[in-house]
């Protein structure tokens, strides 16, 4: 492929479709008032619904690699034990794919849309909590490693979390309210500035990184840095 | 005057946004002008970033104990507010996956978003190709679509972390619940870790669990830093020129709030 197809076509298309979306989000109001902001706002619309509807058909490549990469572990286990996990997930992504496809509601197939629902109130809803609850014993076995007073900011969050703990407790708040202003001091000041700082150098980061991108010189998204 | 009897708020354009086109324009021009410098012959200070230094260590430690690397750039995909963060992550991949290729390390990159996966694929290519060693490459093995869903990924991870036992693990780009579950669950098979990301609310737990942690603005600053090419290395100086304005921006506003002034204020909102 010549450097024309691999490299120019793909960078002058970046910066146009982003010289688009960026004059679209600093010029044009949601509803247009003069003429001139119609073309900025159709064409900024019609490329982010482009983005969107491509995301959307790429899912298709997603499934096609989890498939071949779960069938090759089927045909290169030694045991079923192996294979189990993998034929399962066969099982369920069909499961999902016939009563998702199948499950429009007011269609004549229509009961099968209550299964949809089924589905995902009942199998998935639950999973994703139970894995998401999992996460207190994560944080529980983190929070033990990090609240060591080795160093002085290992001994300023061991007291800072201490007191953290202290002041959701009912015990310390009726006994101990200056636990609740010095907490609530920790959280609206010294932490949120902190916090802003992060963001603010975030935000120059990734406006930069736009920068770099729309100019052509942050190549990764193309898959490929030459 | 209202317009087709809307308010004129409504019409309005977002407080803000055009002094965000005239602070573009203007990093912009920056750039360009810093571009010029560098030719010129001027060389700025490098501050190292020690977590995109530690690439090679977590490759090297892999190479020793016959283990792969694992890396994810988290559920995000490449549209949407936390591409930018996508995009730095793979920066990151094409790095690791260069060195992996140089040391014959097995690598595997685990994807939430299928946005994501061809590029990492082609990105996974491209480093062994780098590397002359296109044979050896197998991106349908190494880089994994898991899951769309948050915790469904989050399981498939750690169940990769528990059964092939990376040697390292790098994680860069937008994190939500599930870092801390990686960040453990890593921790507790001895990989070393590198973590970055630009949601605030998960960098308390990658510093404490990770061994490197890219904060902020350094993990934006990794395809500039790594490749170290004019317009990165400008991009990087204005960068910071813009963090000491911000920083005197808040001052100057703290001082005119407190006069009384709304100056500042109604200046941010043009």
């Amino acid at each position: 492929m010549s450097v024309l197809y691999r490299r120019h076509i793909p960078l002058a298309i970046t910066f146009i479709c982003g010289l688009i979306i960026l004059l679209q989000f600093s010029l044009v109001p949601a509803k247009i008032t003069e003429p001139w902001q119609s073309p900025f706002q159709y064409y900024g619309v019609t490329l982010t619904n482009w983005a969107n509807l491509l995301a959307n058909f790429i899912i298709g490549f997603g499934v096609v690699n989890i498939s071949l990469l779960h069938a090759r572990r089927i045909m290169r286990a030694k045991s079923w034990v192996d294979k189990f996990y993998s034929i399962w997930l066969f099982i369920v992504m069909a499961a999902f794919i016939v009563v998702g496809l199948f499950g429009y509601p007011r269609m004549w197939w229509t009961p099968l849309a209550a299964n949809w629902d089924w589905l995902q109130l009942y199998v998935l809803t639950p999973l994703d909590a139970t894995v998401y609850a999992s996460l207190v014993f994560y944080m529980a076995s983190g929070c033990y490693r990090a609240f060591r007073a080795r160093t002085l900011e290992g001994a300023a969050l061991l007291v800072v979390g201490f007191l953290s703990i202290m002041y959701k407790t009912p015990l310390f708040q009726a006994y101990a309210p200056w636990i609740i202003k010095t907490i609530d001091w920790i959280a609206e000041y010294p932490a949120v500035g902190a916090y802003r700082g992060i963001q603010v150098s975030a935000a120059l980061g990734a406006i930069l990184l736009g920068i770099r991108t729309l100019i052509g010189v942050e190549t990764g998204y193309l898959g490929r840095r030459d | 005057m209202p317009f087709n009897g809307l308010s004129l708020d409504i019409l309005q354009i977002v407080a803000g946004r055009h002094l965000d086109l005239v602070v573009l324009l203007v990093i912009w021009v920056l750039t360009i002008l810093g571009v010029g410098m560098l030719k010129r012959g001027w060389t700025p200070k490098w501050r190292k970033i020690a977590g995109l230094e530690a690439l090679e260590e977590v490759v090297g430690r892999a190479a020793e104990m016959g283990k792969p690397v694992h890396f994810t750039p988290g559920y995000g995909g490449l549209t949407g507010a936390t591409s930018p963060q996508v995009v730095a992550g793979l920066a990151v991949f094409a790095e690791l996956a260069k060195l992996c290729a140089r040391y014959d390390v097995p690598v595997i990159c685990s994807v939430g978003d299928p946005t994501v996966l061809g590029v990492a694929s082609e990105l996974y290519k491209q480093a062994y190709m780098a590397e002359g060693k296109i044979d050896r490459a197998r991106p349908e093995e190494a880089i994994r679509y898991l899951s769309g869903s948050q915790f469904a990924f989050a399981s498939a991870v750690a169940g990769i972390a528990e059964r092939e036992r990376p040697a390292g693990n790098v994680m860069v780009g937008p994190f939500w619940a599930e870092s801390m579950m990686f960040a453990e669950v890593f921790y507790r098979i001895g990989s070393i870790q590198i973590a970055g990301t630009a949601r605030i609310y998960q960098i308390p737990f990658f510093a404490i669990v990770c061994d490197y942690v890219l904060i902020g603005d350094e993990m934006f600053a990794t395809g500039a830093y790594l490749t170290k090419e004019p317009y990165g290395i400008s991009s990087i100086f204005v960068q910071d020129l813009v963090k000491i304005f911000a920083l005197a921006l808040t001052i100057v506003g703290l001082i005119a709030i407190h006069l009384g002034s709304k100056v500042l204020i109604d200046f941010l909102q043009w």
